[in-house]
């Protein structure tokens, strides 16, 4: 008989991987290590970047001797959770489930990483205030509802904190590069587009007000779907529109068809925004050289070639390429980088693995790391971004030259000037 | 099931000259009668199976280690509602529902719309979000019930879409960034018996319904239509009542959701609250509606289990569906019934 | 004139994304979940063969399509003819055949294997240049894919009316029963319209894919536009099928040209929601109206 066999091996596998389960959850590792949790959505580039970025700072950080925490050493031990967010059809409630894996089960001491997508990570802060546990979002979750939120009800979402930036920020950069193209080529004429996803269509408007503030004059706008795989109709308007500068932010890897698109109907505009497929270190080759001249938000600051933003931003790089054997790509890397060596320092200084004082710690941290100095606002919990990269941590912008990412803002980081597409000079 | 499936299934190919009986057990024959009430025996073997469901269920919370799988629990609940919902729906009305997820996201909303805006107490929200939700389900889906089969499926799969392009394209209720805190339950003993008793009611209360004589026509609708018709019985209104009754454990699964986790936003019309639950009733036992449950209490902790294996988790559970309808069709509860009441035994042909 | 030009183009991807769908649909009522599934599967090989292997694209091209073709024939032998006839069984069997193969793509750490994610991975396209058609400019891929596509309609067309096989694929999708009394065997049938379907679903990919990236998102994309096209236009109908590509295609295209893109995805849910509840059998789909449907 064939068939108790199976049902005996299915009976025997699951009442193991039950023991497994059950027996190896409980926190027996608390004594050993330092315990964080990383939260990541593989299925995305931001979680992939996080991921990387974590190993590689925790192996730094335990090759230097691990955490001192009260006199004594622990090395850091990373829980990496997959939350699927960014994955079609997963509910959040399935992403809270998997924190409250780490929470509840894993017993971390602290959490970082993703999840990237806004309305997982609003959901958590009030996971993370009823368990109380420190936590740092690293990547993506752009939004400035997050850090509002937190700023009104500081008390009970204490233990949260952002390091990854918001689209608040990147707007002002983007509008002081918009004031460099209009000093250098005289332009004032913009068209905005973006996806319609709710931080896209966000930062579509902060743009656009900023820009009129700044003399500019908004030509045309559009929005379009997720994922859309023509773009010839924002093209052709752009083109009729007059318009000497294309901002466009989408978060989606179809936005590829529309950078082809720009590229071979000759739109006379500067492509300039936030779009995924600039961010990859190989997009020069992948697309054939399509991507010349246009001007891409890199994220949080660190993760470009030569470049110095403080004294440790190459040391990041080089490890990072010799450990991978790839360049990093933008969102994610740098954030969940520092978070760790943030993590470490407050442990360290709190003395104990007491949360409040791991926050406390936190809320008065002044360090030097890879993206520029790392301080949180008091008020909600937000890292401060700015221009300069011995004040705040920065992020940056590239321009494609010569089949390579060049920064181009901020000034101090700066190693080019901005470029005409080719067949606009 | 019979012989016959089993064997062209091909978990076990009949030798040449030979076949496998099923026969009855003498004490199944027996407790048919009135008289099974003279025995204690006979009403162990009645009563026993239900008995363990009922008493395994109510002591599970306790057995569990910890806090995060009690959460597992809650969680495996709302999904085996839905796989209920579907099964019901699926076999006694004739309407394959592939759209668990705009029950989950209707009930879900408008239980959340109580508590957050309007600051009730969220046992009258879950209980409005369920009745309302589930009439809200029934007044938007009525136009399409005529349709059937794939037909209805597919339509029904389009719905979450279409109701979550609808609150992205306006803006309202949160948008993309969902709305929280929403008041909550906050206890995870009221969290896990809630589910667990609205489980047991639902599984003996629609296995009741289906007896009796709504349940009749119900069936009716889904075997013979143009019979139930010619007997002067509205199809669609019979339809709909049925859907109304589905709906509401489905509407019940979402506004429990909300509650639980304090928040809602758009993912409640994501699309694993509608494939899950089919999994679920495909693995437990379809027309049982008690196999959908376990399918769901199984499968929902398996996939926790397999969490650490990122993608592959998804593989391996897509592998354990594929298996179980290619060698395993009839699903757990079925299969297991059937060695309850009946053995087998090899006889020459 | 845009509109016109552009909206073509859609049009013909949306007929290369359904075509398979339908016919696998319309010669053995199996509806192939997986289809999005092959056709990510095609990008992803025709890349590794051109970037790993060093291989010629087209010769790469080639093989994958018949890998692809194989690799259909045997999900129907193998998998699908088990279920045929459970309408619930095949939808949640095809469809958990394409989340091994989609989410398989995405393993990471196997080997040394890195997933294929991200937006790194492109096809080249056939010809690089751009060509200006009554002052509007359009790119040479987008032409070759309304080529492609009429080819494939045209191929069809004179296969299913004068070949044996296709004549007998006619048979199958129009009175199964009536097929098999003539001697058609109805497996094989079967296998030979997957296999057909599934190589069409692979030249869509190559004839699409190089416009973009290849990530495994567009497979569910797939999926979604091949379904919505075969519903609207009455599944496993050939004329419906184009019929309803042409509709969707200009009415997406019209509004986002006129500037009402946003509104693309609710266009497309309302307009089949619409036509299943007034007209529930689709644009062209006769057989079986009463049966299945109402």
């Amino acid at each position: 008989m064939k068939r108790p066999v199976v049902l005996l091996i299915v009976v025997l596998v699951l009442t193991s991987s039950l023991i497994i389960v059950f027996g190896g959850g409980c926190g027996e590792n608390k004594e050993e290590a330092l315990v964080i949790g990383i939260t990541v959505g593989r299925a995305a580039v931001y979680g992939q970047n996080s991921e990387l970025s974590a190993i590689l700072a925790a192996e730094e950080i335990n090759n230097a001797g691990g955490v001192n925490i009260g006199g004594k050493s622990y090395p850091i031990k990373l829980e990496i959770v997959d939350t699927r967010d960014e994955e079609p059809g997963v509910p959040t409630s399935d992403v809270l489930l998997t924190v409250e894996k780490l929470l509840l089960e894993k017993k971390v001491d602290a959490v970082t990483g993703g999840p990237s997508m806004s309305e997982c990570s609003m959901a958590l802060l009030d996971l993370y205030a009823k368990h109380k546990v420190p936590n740092i979002v690293a990547s993506g979750t752009w939004t400035p509802a997050w850090s509002k939120k937190v700023g009104e009800d500081l008390e009970k979402y204490k233990y949260s904190f952002r390091l990854s930036g918001h689209v608040g920020y990147w707007a002002s950069d983007a509008a002081a590069i918009l004031d460099q193209i209009k000093e250098k080529f005289n332009f004032d004429k913009l068209y905005v587009s973006s996806s319609d996803a709710a931080h896209t269509v966000a930062a579509a408007k902060a743009i656009k007000e900023l820009a009129v503030e700044r003399g500019w004059q908004v030509v045309g706008e559009e929005t379009h779907p997720m994922g859309s795989t023509d773009y010839a109709a924002l093209m052709r308007d752009c083109t009729n529109s007059g318009a000497q500068v294309l901002f466009w932010w989408d978060c989606k890897p179809e936005v590829g068809i529309g950078i082809k698109q720009w590229h071979d109907m000759q739109v006379p505009a500067i492509l300039f925004g936030f779009l995924n497929p600039l961010d990859e270190a190989t997009a020069w080759t992948s697309m054939d050289g399509k991507v010349v001249s246009a001007i891409q938000f890199n994220g949080e600051g660190g993760c470009l070639p030569d470049s110095n933003l403080t004294p440790i931003t190459k040391d990041f790089f080089d490890a990072f390429v010799a450990k991978y054997d790839d360049e990093p790509r933008g969102c994610g890397n740098v954030p969940t980088y520092t978070a760790l060596y943030a993590l470490k320092e407050a442990f360290e200084k709190a003395g104990s693995r007491d949360a409040d004082k791991v926050v406390a710690a936190l809320e008065e941290m002044e360090m030097v790391t890879t993206g520029g100095l790392l301080k949180f606002d008091p008020t909600n919990h937000q890292a401060l971004y700015g221009t300069d990269p011995d004040e705040a941590l920065v992020g940056q912008w590239l321009q494609w030259q010569d089949g390579k990412r060049v920064c181009i803002y901020p000034p101090t980081a700066a190693l080019a000037e901005i470029e005409l597409p080719p067949w606009m000079q | 099931m019979t012989g016959a499936t089993e064997a062209t299934a091909g978990a076990s190919p009949a030798p040449e000259g030979r076949r496998k009986e099923r026969l009855d057990r003498g004490l199944k024959v027996r407790t048919e009668g009135l008289y099974a009430v003279n025995s204690y025996r006979e009403i162990t073997y009645l009563v026993g199976p239900r008995l363990l469901l009922i008493l395994g269920l109510a002591v599970l919370p306790l057995l569990l280690p910890n806090l995060y799988w009690q959460r597992v629990l809650c969680v495996a609940g709302a999904y085996a509602l839905l796989a209920i919902s579907f099964d019901f729906l699926a076999n006694y009305v004739g309407l394959v529902c592939v759209g668990g997820a705009f029950m989950t996201g209707v009930g879900g909303f408008t239980a959340g719309i109580f508590t957050y805006y309007l600051h009730v107490p969220w046992p009258i929200s879950i209980l409005l979000g369920t009745v309302l939700g589930a009439a809200l389900v029934t007044l938007i889906w009525l136009p399409s019930l005529p349709l059937r089969g794939i037909y209805f499926a597919i339509l029904t799969f389009m719905f979450p879409f279409l109701a979550r392009g609808v609150i992205l394209a306006l803006g309202i209720l949160g948008g993309t960034e969902g709305l929280g805190p929403v008041a909550g339950m906050d206890n995870i003993w009221i969290e896990n018996y809630l589910v667990i008793v609205v489980l047991l009611v639902a599984v003996f209360g629609l296995r009741r319904l289906v007896g009796e004589d709504a349940g009749i026509v119900l069936r009716g609708v889904k075997d013979n239509d143009m019979a139930v018709q010619a007997s002067g019985i509205s199809v669609t209104r019979t339809k709909a009542k049925g859907l109304f009754i589905g709906s509401l454990a489905g509407c019940f699964a979402g506004a429990y959701i909300v509650h639980l986790y304090n928040f809602m936003g758009t993912s409640l019309f994501a699309t694993d609250y509608s494939i899950l639950p089919i999994a679920a009733a495909v693995m437990g036992g379809s027309g049982t509606l008690a196999g959908p449950m376990l399918g769901a209490l199984i499968l929902t902790p398996l996939s926790e289990l397999l969490r650490g294996f990122g993608q592959l988790r998804v593989v391996l559970y897509a592998l354990v569906l594929v298996g179980f309808i290619l060698f395993k069709p009839e699903g757990l509860l079925n299969w297991l019934t059937r060695k309850y009441h009946q053995f087998e035994k090899w006889t020459k042909v | 004139m845009d509109i016109l030009i552009y909206g073509l183009v859609n049009s013909f991807i949306y007929v290369l994304m359904a075509a398979g769908f339908t016919l696998v649909y319309g010669v053995s009522r199996l509806p192939n979940f997986a289809h999005g599934a092959l056709y990510v599967l095609t990008g992803f090989l025709v890349w590794t063969f051109v970037n790993s292997a060093g291989l010629n694209y087209f010769v790469s091209i080639l093989i994958t399509v018949v890998i692809v073709a194989l690799l259909g024939a045997f999900l129907y032998r193998f998998v699908l003819m088990r279920v045929r006839g459970m309408p619930v069984s095949e939808i949640i069997v095809s469809f958990a055949v394409a989340l091994i193969i989609l989410e398989g793509l995405r393993l990471q750490g196997i080997g040394g294997f890195k997933g294929f994610i991200g937006s790194s991975y492109t096809l080249p396209t056939f010809i690089d240049r751009t060509v200006s058609i009554a002052g509007v400019v359009i790119d040479a891929q987008r032409l070759l894919i309304v080529g492609i596509g009429l080819a494939i309609v045209i191929f069809m067309w004179i296969f299913t009316r004068r070949q044996k096989i296709g004549l007998a694929f006619r048979g199958m999708a129009q009175d199964e029963h009536a097929a098999m009394m003539l001697g058609i065997d109805s497996d094989l049938m079967a296998v030979l319209a997957l296999a057909v379907g599934s190589s069409l679903a692979a030249i869509a990919a190559v004839a699409i894919y190089p416009l973009g990236q290849v990530t495994a998102e567009t497979g569910y994309h797939v999926l979604n536009a091949a379904l919505a096209v075969c519903i609207v236009g009455g599944l496993g109908s050939w004329m419906g099928a184009i019929l309803a590509s042409f509709i969707f295609g200009y009415a997406t295209t019209f509004a986002s040209f006129m500037g009402a893109a946003k509104y693309q995805d609710v266009i497309l849910f309302g307009l089949i929601v619409l036509v299943l509840i007034i007209r529930p059998s689709g644009l062209f789909g006769r057989q079986k109206e009463l049966e299945e449907r109402v």
